[in-house]
């Protein structure tokens, strides 16, 4: 069963000199089954970032179109899909608890019911007790517990991952895998991760799929035939290595991208 | 000498020792010219004692008090909104910027001739002159705080589906608070200046008055008595001003290190 599709996708920009336009993708088919976990793999740069925003409906494409849950992306108006964001995007002003409500705000439950469900997910991500921290009191890793949190609140379809393990440090970063797949697994959350990191593709994954080129597109679609919990045993195993060969392969055939335009981050 | 350094690290101690030594060099020195000119700070306790008693400096104090206030808070409505709208549409910065500095740059007292002209010695006058140095203060710091909302946090605001009006009000209004803030920070003392300033040249009530009418009888004990309620109110508020920074925006210091 299909939850998310994403049909012939392109997008490009404006050049920041004004003068014609940068492709960045080009025709982006592909699909993600219900409670799958995906992975787009590319290099930096490649716009991967860009294909999130435009499936979050943050950024609309210029052709081709999104579909989650059976109905079309067309705007962020009433999301179907949550977005974790590589640099958490925390409102610094909020509690853990009410960043955690932002989104049941939106979708205006009143405050009985979103301190109930913001509750919920506290305990869900290991964050009891710090319901009245405010951002920079946290930790980075504590940080992405409540971007996390935050994003499965509003109960979305999919649930969009952009690198979110890239801002903290390493060993915060191997605890953080653990527990998010957990969580995905717990709740059945289909979800789609973007990374340049491989190890950490296989680890979460279901499918790779590997962006490339310029404009970028689909090059290749891995499936990750291992068994999870993908513990060190099986990640060392004959065939996570020549998994990981493989991506090593498919990434470094990719002609090197340029920066994206300001804005396309 | 461990002590000595000791006791130097307690600032408070440190200012007491420098009160102590200043009272009395001010108390010679008021005795060694004449006390017209210069009052002793035992004439200045006694004179603001008996001003204090008779009701003078409460009620003239009262005044002026109602003057800053009043003239603040009409700053601040026109001077938010106005910085609100800037902020969001360049056009209407484009079109007001310009004039918000040139009226910024303007020395204050050059603009009090004007005002006579314009309004004559009255109240319209002493808030015409308050509005035009307090304005100017809150409204740059709250256009540069609507313009520096994270674009990053707009967008996560817009992901998690709000849009119009109400991103505005969750996003980019809480995320301008810390600029707003300083801007009223800034606005209370511009409005404890263009008080004065129009009290003393313009329309003599208040605080200003007793300084004139004071001064006009070589009462320096009464003036300096006058004055120092006016530090009073300037530290006052800005000390108060500080404090509703570090109850309500504890989080900006955290989070962006906007002091």
């Amino acid at each position: 069963m299909e939850k998310v599709k994403v049909e012939h996708v392109s997008k490009s920009f404006t050049r920041s000199d004004g003068k014609g336009k940068t492709a960045v993708l080009e025709d982006v088919t592909f699909t993600v089954d219900d409670g799958e976990i995906a992975s787009i793999i590319g290099p930096t740069g490649c716009g991967k970032s860009t294909l999130l925003r435009i499936m979050a409906g943050i950024a609309p494409p210029d052709s081709g179109r999104i579909t989650v849950g059976g109905k079309e992306v067309v705007s962020s108006a009433n999301p179907a899909s949550a977005i974790v964001f590589q640099a958490f995007n925390l409102f610094p002003w909020r509690t853990a608890q009410k960043n955690i409500e932002f989104g049941l705000e939106a979708k205006g439950l009143p405050p009985a019911e979103r301190e109930k469900a913001a509750q919920h997910f506290i305990d869900l991500v290991g964050l009891k007790g710090y319901e009245k921290y405010h951002p920079h009191e946290l930790s980075g890793g504590m940080q992405q517990r409540v971007g996390l949190a935050r994003a499965l609140a509003i109960e979305p379809e999919v649930i969009l991952l952009d690198e979110p393990f890239s801002s903290v440090d390493m060993l915060t970063r191997e605890s953080l895998q653990h527990e998010v797949l957990q969580i995905l697994k717990k709740t059945k959350k289909t979800a789609v991760f973007v990374t340049h990191n491989i190890d950490e593709a296989i680890f979460l994954s279901h499918r790779i799929l590997s962006l490339g080129g310029k404009p970028a597109t689909i090059k290749e679609v891995f499936d990750v035939d291992l068994p999870y919990p993908r513990d060190d045993g099986v990640m060392v195993s004959q065939k996570a290595l020549t998994l990981k060969s493989d991506l090593k392969r498919a990434l470094l055939s990719s002609p090197q991208a340029q920066p994206e335009e300001a804005g396309a981050a | 000498m461990s002590m000595s350094l000791s006791v130097l690290k307690n600032k408070w101690l440190v200012r007491g020792y420098v009160l102590a030594v200043l009272l009395p060099v001010w108390q010679i020195l008021g005795q060694s010219v004449n006390p017209i000119i210069f009052a002793t700070p035992g004439q200045v306790v006694r004179t603001f004692a008996s001003l204090w008693s008779d009701g003078t400096l409460p009620s003239e104090t009262l005044i002026t008090l109602e003057t800053v206030f009043a003239g603040f808070l009409i700053s601040c409505a026109i001077g938010i909104p106005l910085g609100l709208i800037m902020g969001r549409i360049r056009l209407a910065e484009y079109a007001i910027d310009p004039y918000v500095n040139f009226i910024y740059a303007t020395p204050l007292v050059a603009i009090i001739p004007l005002a006579l002209i314009w309004f004559g010695p009255s109240n319209t006058a002493t808030y015409f002159i308050i509005t035009l140095h307090t304005v100017p203060p809150i409204l740059i710091n709250t256009m540069i705080g609507v313009k520096n909302t994270e674009r990053t946090l707009v967008e996560t605001g817009r992901a998690f589906g709000f849009g119009g009006w109400k991103l505005w009000q969750k996003v980019v209004l809480p995320s301008s608070l810390p600029f707003v803030m300083a801007g009223l920070r800034i606005g209370i003392g511009a409005a404890l200046i263009g008080t004065m300033v129009a009290e003393i040249f313009l329309f003599n009530t208040g605080l200003g008055y007793v300084l004139v009418n004071e001064t006009a009888q070589f009462n320096s004990a009464a003036v300096i008595a006058g004055v120092l309620i006016i530090m009073t109110m300037g530290v006052v508020f800005a000390e108060s001003a500080k404090l509703v920074d570090r109850r309500f925006l504890s989080w900006a210091r955290g989070a962006s290190g906007i002091s």
